[in-house]
């Protein structure tokens, strides 16, 4: 396999991440940059941290 | 020593690289905790990881260059063995990486507490690699815990460059088991600075007491470090920064602990 075979599923990687993270009320925009730039392991994070509206996570910023 | 891990499938682990990841997992986990404790935003801080992590790799590459004295290295070894091995370098990158990846992210505030407790754990693992795969060794010594690192090591083979011992011989001069030292210093950083996670009331102090605890430990290290050579007079290029950065937060702190025990309770 060629690194250009992995750019598809990279990128669904970061869509996944993006329409989990709106579903668990986070920024959609920001875990599809977070899912390309870490891939799986960003799902992974999404997935264990609870919504931000339950455990008090301050909003100091959006980043993207 | 251990350089090859295991193999997968025809592929070889090496020892130091499953060890680095091991430990960046290790201090990625520790981060994420802290972060989830102190309440910061968690897309924010997974950037500025993502930063530290790459400021590290080029710092850690750029320091080998500045301060590795390639004349002390044998011609016909493996170069790449040590370039982007130095974690002083992997420090100081980090830390530039994350204050640009807040510059672009615009977080304005300090995130350093979060790094203070994972980098002294996942450095920790990270030695461990070091042991097995022979880099970061000590100076020869005749204490009683020295190790010997066997033919075809960089140890052995700058030994056998600077004469110290025949090539044909199977393994190098004893000397400083400097990679345990630092595991052991490593983990008792982190068991400190663990217990005063709440200590400071400004944001960022406990990343200063680790960079100045670090940078003392480091300048007193180097001294049973032989894998870059003294000069004939003073101190090693980068003791110099390590005794700046050691001074220079060592009274940031003091300054920061006197202010507080002024404040009224």
């Amino acid at each position: 396999m060629e690194i250009a075979d992995f750019i598809p599923w990279w990128c669904l990687v970061g869509f996944t991440a993006g329409w989990l993270a709106q579903r668990r009320g986070r920024i959609g925009r920001t875990w599809f940059a977070l899912g390309l730039l870490l891939g799986p392991i960003a799902i992974a994070i999404l997935l264990l941290s609870p919504p931000p509206s339950s455990t008090g996570e301050s909003h100091e910023t959006d980043p993207v | 020593m251990r350089p090859i891990l295991f193999e997968i499938g025809g592929f070889a682990v090496e020892s130091y690289l499953f060890f680095y990841a091991l430990g960046c997992v290790v201090g990625g986990i520790v981060f994420w905790w802290e972060v989830r404790r102190r309440r910061w935003p968690l897309e924010a801080m997974l950037f500025v990881m993502i930063g530290c992590i790459a400021g590290a790799f080029v710092g850690s590459a750029l320091f080998s260059l500045l301060f590795l004295d390639w004349s002390e290295l044998p011609r016909n070894h493996r170069f790449g063995e040590l370039l982007g091995r130095t974690v002083v370098g992997g420090i100081a990158g980090g830390f530039l990486g994350v204050e640009l990846t807040k510059k672009i992210i615009g977080y304005p505030h300090r995130t350093g507490d979060a790094f203070a407790v994972a980098i002294p754990l996942g450095h920790a693992v990270g030695r461990v690699g070091c042991l097995l795969g022979g880099c970061c060794f000590g100076t020869p010594t005749s204490l009683p815990w020295a190790i010997r690192y066997p033919a075809g090591s960089v140890p052995h083979a700058i030994h056998a460059h600077q004469g110290l011992i025949e090539p044909e011989s199977l393994a190098s001069l004893p000397v400083h088991p400097a990679p345990i030292y630092e595991i052991g210093f490593d983990l008792l950083l982190f068991v400190i600075l663990w217990r005063m996670r709440n200590h400071f009331a400004e944001r960022g102090m406990l990343f200063r007491l680790y960079l100045a605890l670090y940078a003392g430990y480091r300048l007193l290290a180097e001294f049973t470090r032989g894998d870059s050579a003294f000069p004939e007079v003073g101190l090693k290029p980068v003791q110099y920064l390590l005794l700046f950065a050691a001074i220079y937060y060592g009274w940031v702190i003091w300054k920061q602990i006197a202010a507080q025990k002024k404040e009224p309770a």
